[in-house]
């Protein structure tokens, strides 16, 4: 057991670096479990900056109309436009309007009555003009009907929609559940593979030594006890590591784990670790050079990361990252548990694809292994 | 060229330097000798002005010292026992380097560069990147980068550790060469027969203090210790070591390698007195030698310690 | 003279490094190149047609047919929540104006605003031909959203404060306390000044080298035009880049811990201003420009990630010199603690 004890001991040295990125890791997820959904259909709701010189009834009644179904904030006409542009551009934002003085003038001579700053390219700059134009419209037809218009009256009847029915077989709150911890699998998914191919790397490359390595294989030690004792002191760790995320993540949401295929999701881990051990071991077979471990580890992590969906939807990619995915392991360590009540039958592929990847990391790690050791 | 007197210098509740105080003149090779931890390197990092002092006075080429005192700092030379110098920069680079902090004119630099390189005998390794070298000559391109500004005084500290017989024979020569064109050069080593071939003096320092110093001669003497004569006698007489034993001065008298080891008391006539001894009884000897005291058992008499724990 | 010759091995010592070349040259360009491949989609979400299923013979058939954006589907309510799960169709219109659906989102949204109008124009008791759907009410601006660019802006911040990693270097390298050649140099009449002096000229002249290859390739390779006003973006880049020297001296001066350790102290600080800055995603620019906007304030490469697409895409300078004196100010904070600090000549150990 001293080879196993020794690496354990080499992790120990490295306990600060290791309660960092655990600690950066929740704070992350604390950070994005704080904004998670309800439990029934709601309205996508804009979210607008509105500039009202106007200081009109009409004006008035126009943000009360649009702040019923939406996010609406009223800036001061001292507001700088550039800082809201901004937000457009951020997509914090979703629109801005700006309401003239000359409001009134403008509904009586037929001149388009306010200005709005949105995106152009997409639906929700359709769905802006939509409801703005439904307000004017209806304060034009009803001057027309009866030359005056009761704003009050008119809101209470904007406000009244129609209902929108969910189908009896979605369940909303779970599928938010099931939205927000996948999120969280994905990014742990990510955190473990940059936490172990960084810190298993650095400690291994010290364990691997050529003066090192020499003097365990000219002591009477197995070369399979030491491995078989390698193996399992990184695999406790590797354990740790995804029981701490896993269980953390399962505190943190308590209360609403309903509808997430937590068992999926825990294999899941599970496989991403020993896929990670599997490429570290390919990589400490070919080399102890620790820039270009931590090189290939940030850079291995945040590929695969970026490629298979966890930092921006796949969805979002373009059709050249969307097909190289499909060959990532990390794509089919998502799919694992992409769809609430996936059954272990469609989980089936997905993690044997990557048990396959990790079955030949690790042959070609062992080939890598043994030409190194025929060099030596 | 050098004066040290009465240095203190504490770590805490650690006396590194206790009332410490020492000397060497120019052309002088001074060998600075004590146990690890004994407060050599403290010594010497004092006298380059790198640490600070609690008291004493130090004073180096008739100046005292102090870190803004470039025109003493330029021409002091150093070679540490680790090896400073950089793994990405050639041999010749790293020369040009060290040479470079000390010499501004590029010319006269170049031919300090090469001297050196020959000095050392890297002339073939010029463009190799200390990865590329053997430990020995590691070590030889060591110290290369601390003699290429021809410093008036130099401080070796361990130069000759871990390196092969050849390039130790090669770095004791250079260091003779430099002492012949005047260096002055502090020389702190474990090697105490390469100190007693090399030094012109010796300090011997321990717990941080002047314990002994002087010519190798000069601490023998100065020591109250014993006189070994080692004789091979060829005699039946059973009674020979009894005799021995009688005669003035003697402590005792043992076997070795089937010889008599005569131990007397320090005295001017004890190899007369044996002499006298064998030619009275006619006897025929083999062997005769006296053992001196060496710097090992001077440092074990002053201390009651081995140098080298 | 001897400045010059300083910064010139300076310069060989890095250059070759191999982390050097890794981290701020192939390092940056792979992320780039990473960031290329997934990020072509995510800003052009063009209109399309919202995909609408209505019970057969519906009366308001007629209303949602005549509307140029909805693809209308008759068709029955099994078929249509077969096809809401597979995600083809938006919802289901059907009884008395009720909305099926199965998810919530945009489309939803407006296929529930078009019904609720319906509702509202009965309701109202105003005859349909007083309402006058051809004026147009609204005077369209346009401003793209385009979250993705602050993955590469948020990059070229990262890199600009690369300096700080040579800086360590350097530091540590001179100082008595930390290094054999620190000793050294402390001991040779070469002035801690002129070294220090000669660590950041070559600590900014290798990071902008690398700084303007990154850029050259990010112009040409991925032929990407995120620099329309290249002279005031770069004296940004160059203020950037005294910033992250700034740091480096001042993480180099950490007593007490090797070089190696405050290399990783410096790349979980890159790291952490980077991501915060948004080289991880534009959420996570959103969630603190929405909680803690202060944090944008104090972080100088938030600072100049949004300065950058502020100029170059918003045409806004306002608070260009605002950034650039933040920007100054930590670089000359930093470099004023070293000055203080190294003043010291002397050690009490080392």
């Amino acid at each position: 057991m001293t080879v196993f004890k020794a690496i354990l001991l080499h992790f120990w040295k490295y306990k600060y670096l290791i309660l960092i990125f655990l600690t950066a890791f929740f704070t992350f997820a604390f950070g994005f479990s704080q904004n998670s959904g309800g439990q029934t259909y709601e309205s996508e709701q804009l979210d607008l900056k509105v500039i009202d010189q106007s200081r009109s009834e009409i004006s008035r009644g126009f943000v009360d109309y649009l702040s019923a179904d939406n996010t609406v904030e009223v800036m001061n006409d001292s507001t700088e436009l550039d800082a809201l542009e901004e937000d457009i551009f951020l997509g914090i934002t979703d629109g801005i309007i700006q309401i003239p003085s000359d409001l009134e003038a403008r509904l009586s001579s037929s001149s388009p009555a306010v200005e709005i700053i949105s995106d152009q390219r997409g639906m929700v700059h359709l769905q802006l003009e939509n409801i703005v134009n439904r307000y004017f419209t209806f304060v034009d037809a009803g001057r027309t009907t009866s030359g005056t218009v009761n704003i009050e009256e008119m809101n209470t009847l904007l406000a009244d929609g129609i209902s929108v029915e969910m189908h009896e077989s979605v369940d909303v709150a779970s599928q938010n559940n099931f939205v927000y911890m996948s999120a969280f699998i994905n990014f742990a998914g990510y955190w473990i593979m940059l936490f172990l191919l960084i810190i298993v790397g650095n400690v291994m490359s010290e364990f691997n030594t050529t003066e090192l390595r020499q003097r365990i294989d000219v002591s009477p030690m197995q070369t399979r006890a030491l491995m078989l004792q390698m193996i399992t002191a990184q695999a406790i760790i590797g354990l740790f590591v995804v029981c701490f995320m896993f269980f953390g993540g399962i505190l943190l949401r308590s209360d609403e784990l309903e509808g997430v295929p937590l068992g999926k999701m825990f294999i899941a881990l599970i496989l991403i670790t020993s896929f990670t051990l599997a490429i570290h071991y390919v990589i400490g077979a070919m080399t102890t050079n620790k820039f270009i471990i931590n090189g290939l580890a940030n850079f291995l992590a945040i590929g695969m990361a970026f490629l298979s969906g966890i930092m921006i939807p796949l969805e979002l990619m373009g059709e050249a990252a969307q097909s190289i995915a499909q060959y990532l392991p990390l794509y089919h360590f998502t799919q694992i548990y992409a769809e609430p009540d996936i059954t272990w039958v469609d989980s089936g592929f997905s993690i044997l694809i990557v048990v396959l990847y990790t079955i030949s990391f690790l042959i070609i790690g062992m080939i890598l292994e043994n030409k190194r050791k025929i060099a030596s | 060229m050098i004066r040290m007197e009465n240095v203190v210098k504490r770590y805490n509740e650690l006396i590194a330097l206790d009332h410490f105080s020492f000397s060497a003149t120019e052309g002088e090779i001074i060998g600075l000798l004590g146990p690890n931890g004994c407060g050599k390197t403290t010594a010497i990092n004092c006298m380059l002005s790198l640490l600070t002092f609690d008291k004493g006075e130090i004073e180096i080429f008739g100046q005292e010292v102090h870190p803004n005192n470039n025109a003493v700092k330029g021409r002091i030379g150093i070679v540490p026992q680790e090896l400073a110098i950089f793994e990405k920069l050639n041999v010749y680079e790293n020369i040009d380097f060290y040479c470079g902090l000390y010499v501004s004119d590029r010319k006269a630099r170049k031919a300090l560069v090469e001297e050196a390189i020959d000095f050392v005998d890297l002339a073939k390794y010029r463009k190799f990147v200390p990865k590329k070298l053997s430990g020995g000559l590691k070590r030889r391109l060591n110290i290369a980068c601390g003699i290429a500004h021809k410093p008036s005084l130099l401080f070796m500290d361990e130069p000759t550790v871990a390196v092969d017989a050849q390039s130790r024979n090669f770095i004791l020569e250079g260091i003779r060469k430099m002492k012949a064109q005047g260096t002055t050069i502090i020389y702190t080593t474990h090697y105490l027969e390469e100190a007693e071939q090399l030094c012109d003096r010796m300090v011997i320092m321990d717990s941080g203090r002047n314990i002994a110093q002087g010519t190798v001669h000069e601490l023998q003497n100065s020591i109250s210790t014993q006189e070994r004569i080692e004789v091979g006698l060829i005699t039946d007489d059973n009674t020979i070591e009894a005799q021995l034993e009688e005669l003035p001065h003697v402590v005792k008298v043992t076997r070795r390698n089937g010889n008599h080891l005569i131990h007397f008391e320090k005295q001017e006539n004890n190899l007369p007195n044996l002499i006298k001894f064998i030619e009275s009884r006619n006897l025929t000897y083999t062997e005769l030698s006296s053992e001196r005291s060496t710097l090992s058992d001077i440092f074990l008499e002053l201390t009651g310690k081995e140098l080298r724990d | 003279m001897m400045i010059l010759r300083m910064i010139k091995y300076l310069i060989i010592i890095n250059f070759k490094d191999f982390g050097y070349w890794f981290w701020t040259l192939c390092y940056p360009l792979l992320l780039c190149g990473l960031f290329t491949m997934s990020t072509p989609n995510m800003s052009s979400t063009e209109i399309e047609d919202i995909d609408v299923g209505i019970e057969p013979g519906h009366p308001v058939a007629e209303v949602f047919e005549s509307m140029d954006f909805i693809a209308l589907a008759e068709l029955s309510e099994s078929e249509a929540v077969e096809r809401m799960k597979d995600g083809d169709m938006a919802g289901y219109i059907h009884g008395e104006n009720e909305l099926l659906v199965t998810e919530t989102g945009v489309n939803q949204t407006i296929i529930e605003s078009i019904l609720d109008e319906i509702k509202h124009v009965s309701a109202s008791g105003i005859p349909y031909q007083n309402f006058d759907y051809d004026r147009e009410y609204i005077i369209p601006n346009s401003q793209d959203a385009q979250p993705e660019t602050i993955l590469f802006y948020a990059l070229i911040s990262m890199i600009s404060i690369y300096g700080m990693f040579s800086a360590i270097e350097f530091i540590s390298t001179m100082q008595p306390n930390l290094s054999l050649m620190g000793a050294r140099f402390s001991a040779s009449p070469f002035s801690k000044w002129k070294f220090l002096f000669s660590s950041v000229a070559s600590s900014l002249l290798l990071n902008i080298f690398s700084n303007t290859v990154v850029l050259i390739a990010i112009a040409i390779l991925y032929q990407m035009a995120i620099f329309t006003e290249l002279w005031p973006t770069l004296l940004l880049i160059f203020t950037a880049n005294l910033t992250g020297i700034g740091i480096g001296l001042f993480i180099g001066l950490i007593p007490g811990i090797n070089a190696n350790i405050k290399t990783v102290i410096a790349v979980i600080l890159m790291i952490a201003l980077s991501s915060l800055a948004g080289l991880i995603g534009p959420i996570i620019k959103a969630v603190i420009s929405e909680n803690m906007p202060w944090l944008n304030t104090v972080n100088p490469l938030a600072r100049l990630t949004d300065t950058m697409y502020r100029i170059n895409f918003l045409g806004n300078y306002n608070d260009y010199w605002t950034t650039i004196g933040i920007l100054a100010l930590y670089a000359l904070l930093f470099f004023g603690v070293t000055f203080f600090v190294l003043r010291r000549k002397q050690y009490d150990s080392i």
